[in-house]
């Protein structure tokens, strides 16, 4: 897709929900509006945060969209995005986390060249937080290029992809009573429905690891939680099956770089 | 005394719950993730309380309507299958006293008022997850579901 040239850019709604993540918010539209995609809107759905959450979003300013909503939790702060964003295609990014440079463009050309595919998404990059942002955005270039970085991961992170908005009419946003996995859940519905989905050998996440947050309660819920959007999609397939649970629909990986 | 086989979990990459009475174990190394009910998911929920394979049976005895050979064979082909797929492993470990199956175990304090029909336990496999990668940094949140509120140290 050339951005000079192309008649139809289409839309893309970036939603950045964000609760209490004013020292991050910053650095995570910075990663989007690098993108330097002309059809672009920025929505901050903050989720009730006490911190400067605001004032961040605010020194943006008519660069952003900026929601309040009491606190509801990830899910619902998405699910209101969605719903006011105005684009042809949904983007997401937590706000700690960060897009990779020049993400957008290869990720769009999928979905403009490809009708039957209803979500396109890339791999993740983890970093500790605190620790240099790795730059590597080729799988195939990011052990050589940085050594010291993690390898790239294939996860069902919402952050990695990108999806057109008539699949969010037709499979619904993230359930709100999940506080955990939300985006697994999603992406597993979608996939019960036989959605296309393509993976890019492309490292579109920058995804950043609190290790101080990480307890062993949290640990624990976040399991059930894990194992309860797993049981909630064998429980579905078993009653579209009459019992039967058949395999979700494959995804599609690009196999040449 | 004879030695006879217990099991514990294997991999430290696997999690499980029950919920509703189904079992669901996720391998987090390969991303396979399994199904078990019934009689399966009570096999699955004994053996990871540290039951030996004595007290399995005893409970299955007591629950369900069934000869025990039958109920012994069919919890002796899953546990094989759980070893097979990495979630178990066997110990060798003195066994306890021998007890008659028609005898309720410890924790059991209640005969059911009606035995249940025995279905052998089927562990039901699921692969199409295994492209991705379900490493701890998809956990990465705090209890409300959001990263860590007030983590101020910057790159």
């Amino acid at each position: 897709m050339d951005l000079e040239t192309e008649p139809f850019l289409p839309r893309v709604s970036a939603i950045i929900p964000v609760y209490n993540g004013a020292p991050f918010l910053a650095e995570a539209i910075a990663s989007v509006r690098a993108q330097n995609y002309p059809s672009l809107e920025i929505l901050v759905v903050d989720d009730g945060s006490t911190d400067e959450t605001a004032e961040v979003a605010a020194s943006f300013g008519s660069q952003v969209r900026y929601f309040f909503q009491e606190n509801r939790g990830p899910a619902a702060a998405r699910n209101r995005g969605i719903k006011e964003a105005s684009g042809d295609v949904m983007a997401f990014l937590d706000a700690d986390d960060l897009w990779t440079p020049n993400r957008l463009e290869p990720l769009l050309t999928v979905l403009q060249i490809h009708p039957e595919v209803d979500i396109v998404m890339g791999h993740s990059c983890s970093f500790d937080n605190g620790q240099p942002v790795p730059l590597a955005t080729r799988l195939d270039l990011a052990p050589d290029s940085q050594p010291e970085i993690r390898p790239p991961f294939l996860a069902f992170l919402i952050g990695s992809a990108l999806g057109r908005r008539s699949l969010f009419e037709h499979i619904g946003g993230f359930d709100e009573a999940l506080r955990f996995c939300e985006d697994i859940d999603w992406f597993m519905r979608a996939r019960e429905e036989g959605v296309r989905i393509q993976v890019l050998k492309l490292v579109t996440l920058l995804y950043r690891v609190h290790t101080d947050s990480f307890t062993y309660s949290v640990k624990a819920r976040a399991d059930y939680g894990m194992a309860q959007v797993f049981r909630r999609s064998i429980e579905r397939r078993r009653k579209a099956g009459n019992g039967s649970v058949r395999e979700l629909a494959p995804l599609q990986i690009e196999i040449d770089g | 005394m004879t030695v006879a086989p217990q099991y514990r979990l294997h991999n430290p990459k696997v999690i499980f719950e029950t919920i509703e009475g189904e079992t669901v174990i996720v391998d987090l190394g390969t991303g396979s993730y399994f199904s078990l009910v019934g009689a399966g998911s009570i096999v699955w929920t004994e053996l990871t309380a540290g039951r030996s394979l004595d007290e399995i049976l005893t409970r299955l005895n007591f629950e369900f309507d069934a000869v025990p050979r039958e109920i012994e064979k069919a919890v002796s082909d899953l546990l094989q299958e759980l070893v097979c797929e990495g979630l178990i492993i066997a110990v060798q470990t003195a066994a306890a006293d021998p007890r008659s199956v028609e005898s309720p175990p410890g924790h059991l304090d209640e005969r059911p008022s009606s035995k249940r029909t025995f279905e052998p336990p089927r562990l039901q496999k699921f692969s199409d997850m295994q492209e991705l990668l379900l490493l701890d940094p998809v956990h990465d949140v705090d209890s409300t579901g959001w990263p860590h509120a007030g983590d101020t140290s910057r790159a």
